[in-house]
């Protein structure tokens, strides 16, 4: 039993097939890599997951659960989605972006652990602690979006391109962090990327999708050396 | 003139009131709630009505005014929530386009305003005299009672208000939502819930300054209609900024009060909507309208 079933899922805004009949697994402790051109239907798989977006058919099993049918408790349920664009919330402080990340979490001491863990773990943000964190650079608010993101300390940690708009060598650095929170934090990700390359030789298993169906699976080293991944993906000649 | 400065003060606190319930709807909702005008007249013959059927010959004077305002403001509170239910809750499901909140609103508010009519059309109804009506002197100047309660229950009540939404779990919600009601629900916010709070925190807010309103003009169906007040201190402030709306309407009604002695009270309205019409157009932003610069 997996820690992450999803099968044959389909998933339609009014006319648009967004996506057909999705089928994936994702084992505990691993990382798990979805790569696609844009409009492939992504977001939408992670979405659905997190109840944001409904599913027309299909099932999604997580610890051989169905999810909660309303989307504020699938957090509970242990599955964390960190959202295309970061979404961090620029009015607030940094200090309150993280407490928001911990809504669910009623012990006073165990959040002001978690966030001391964090401003450990994340210096920049526990020297702006009371900045608005509209005002952090899109590294810093990634990362901030990260670090609320575990607040919750989930099981699943769903990251919708992480690396978006970043500079490379900050690039490197988030990926390098995805590592550690498997690694160290033993988290299971399943990870969405544009950048297939990095993303490919981070992961242990890859799905790769196109207009809403997955088309090719494998293991990350795998696929990196796949001909027809190299051409369409890798910008291979 | 520092009397005076006093007054517009007293009558820009009840605007606050006004003001402040109004911006925590359109904070979250993103849209003018004019069915907050609906709220205040209800909840003024609400007070009324519990007045004259329940509190009248058991207590008076300043026990009688809490008892009304309290009355008033759980009233509202449960109007505004049944306003959120029937007027607002399946355009939310539907992620409608904020124009049809807006009608859905005005709908509502007059809808409110002629059930009361039905029922209270012809007659005229007015509270009974809470506070004495001698003045308190101080430094030679002589303020009212009322006036001086006015400020201080309005000032109470913005506080409370402040606190539970920056120094509370509920009051981080109501934030979270207000900025993104999808990234709030992968935080585990239940964003119905929160926008229901949201309007019983509005509606409590209109009943309050629905017995104030009540208190200053006696009470006829279309009092609500001071909502507008509400509105144009929400410009001068920033639509749904909390703070800025406190200081558009103390200074509304320190303008109102200095305008009338100036241009008198037949002018004075016109005034005061080509000063809201000169911040729409110069800065849409109103006074505190600082929006935090989102990088890419
Ligand atoms: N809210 C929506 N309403 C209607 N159609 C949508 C909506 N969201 C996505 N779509 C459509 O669904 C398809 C999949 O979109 P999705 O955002 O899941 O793609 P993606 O793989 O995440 O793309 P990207 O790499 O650009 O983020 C696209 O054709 C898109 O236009
Ligand atoms: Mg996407």
């Amino acid at each position: 039993m997996s820690y992450l079933t999803v099968q044959d899922l389909h998933v339609s805004y009014g006319p648009v097939q967004a996506l057909r009949g999705v089928n994936l697994k994702v084992d505990e402790g691993s990382i798990v890599s979805i790569i696609g051109a844009n409009g492939a239907g992504k977001t939408t798989l992670l979405n659905t997951l997190s109840g944001i977006v409904k599913p027309k058919s299909g099932s999604i099993l997580f610890s051989g659960k169905p999810l909660p049918a309303k989307a504020c408790n699938i957090i509970r349920a242990g599955l964390a989605h960190i959202p295309e664009g970061r979404k961090i919330f620029p009015g607030f402080t940094i200090e309150e972006n993280l407490l928001a990340g911990a809504y669910i979490v009623h012990d006073k001491k165990l959040v002001e652990q978690r966030r001391d863990a964090m401003y450990a773990r994340f210096p920049i943000l526990a020297e702006r602690l009371q900045q608005q964190a509209g005002t952090l650079s899109g590294g810093e608010q990634q990362m901030l979006a990260i670090a609320r993101g575990l607040m919750s300390d989930p099981g699943l940690v769903l990251l919708d391109e992480p690396s978006l708009g970043l500079a490379p060598l900050v690039v490197k650095a988030v990926f390098e962090l995805i590592r550690e929170i498997r690694d160290k934090g033993g988290k299971t990700i399943l990870l969405v990327e544009q950048n297939a390359k990095k993303a490919l030789a981070l992961c242990d298993y890859a799905y790769v999708l196109e207009n809403g169906a997955i088309v090719l699976e494998g293991q990350g080293q795998e696929l990196l050396s796949n001909p027809a991944i190299r051409k369409a993906y890798l910008g291979a000649e | 003139m520092l009397q005076n400065i006093f007054f517009g003060l007293s009558l820009g606190a009840v605007y606050s009131l006004v003001a402040v319930g109004f911006a925590l709807v359109f904070n979250i909702l993103k849209f003018s709630n004019f069915s907050h005008g609906g709220v205040m007249s209800f909840t003024a013959y609400a007070g009324y009505l519990a007045y004259i059927w329940i509190f009248d010959g058991r207590i008076s004077g300043s026990v009688m005014f809490l008892a009304v305002v309290l009355t008033a403001a759980v009233a509202g509170a449960i109007t505004a929530v049944g306003i959120e239910r029937v007027g607002f809750r399946r355009l939310r499901r539907n992620q409608a386009p904020v124009i049809y909140y807006f009608i859905s609103s005005i709908t509502l508010g007059i809808l409110l305003e002629n059930i009361i009519t039905i029922f209270a059309s012809s007659n005229f109804y007015s509270y009974p005299v809470f506070f004495s009506s001698k003045n308190i002197e101080i430094l030679g100047m002589s303020f009212s009672v009322a006036d001086f309660v006015t400020l201080l229950f309005s000032a109470a009540a913005l506080a409370i208000l402040l606190f539970v939404l920056y120094r509370t779990k509920l009051g981080l919600a109501v934030r979270t939502v207000s900025f993104d009601v999808n990234t709030a629900s992968l935080m585990g916010i239940d964003a119905d819930r929160v926008v229901m709070a949201t309007f019983a925190m509005s509606g409590a807010l209109g009943g309050i300054s629905g017995v104030f309103l009540g208190m200053n003009y006696s009470l006829y169906p279309q009092l609500g209609q001071l909502v507008v007040k509400g509105f144009i201190a929400s410009v001068i402030g920033g639509l749904g900024n909390i703070t800025g709306a406190v200081i558009g309407a103390l200074l509304l009604g320190i303008v109102e009060v200095a305008l009338i002695g100036m241009v008198g009270s037949g002018w004075m309205p016109a005034c005061v909507f080509v000063i809201m019409l000169v911040f729409l157009l110069v800065r849409p932003r109103g006074i505190a309208g600082v929006i935090v610069q989102e990088k890419a």
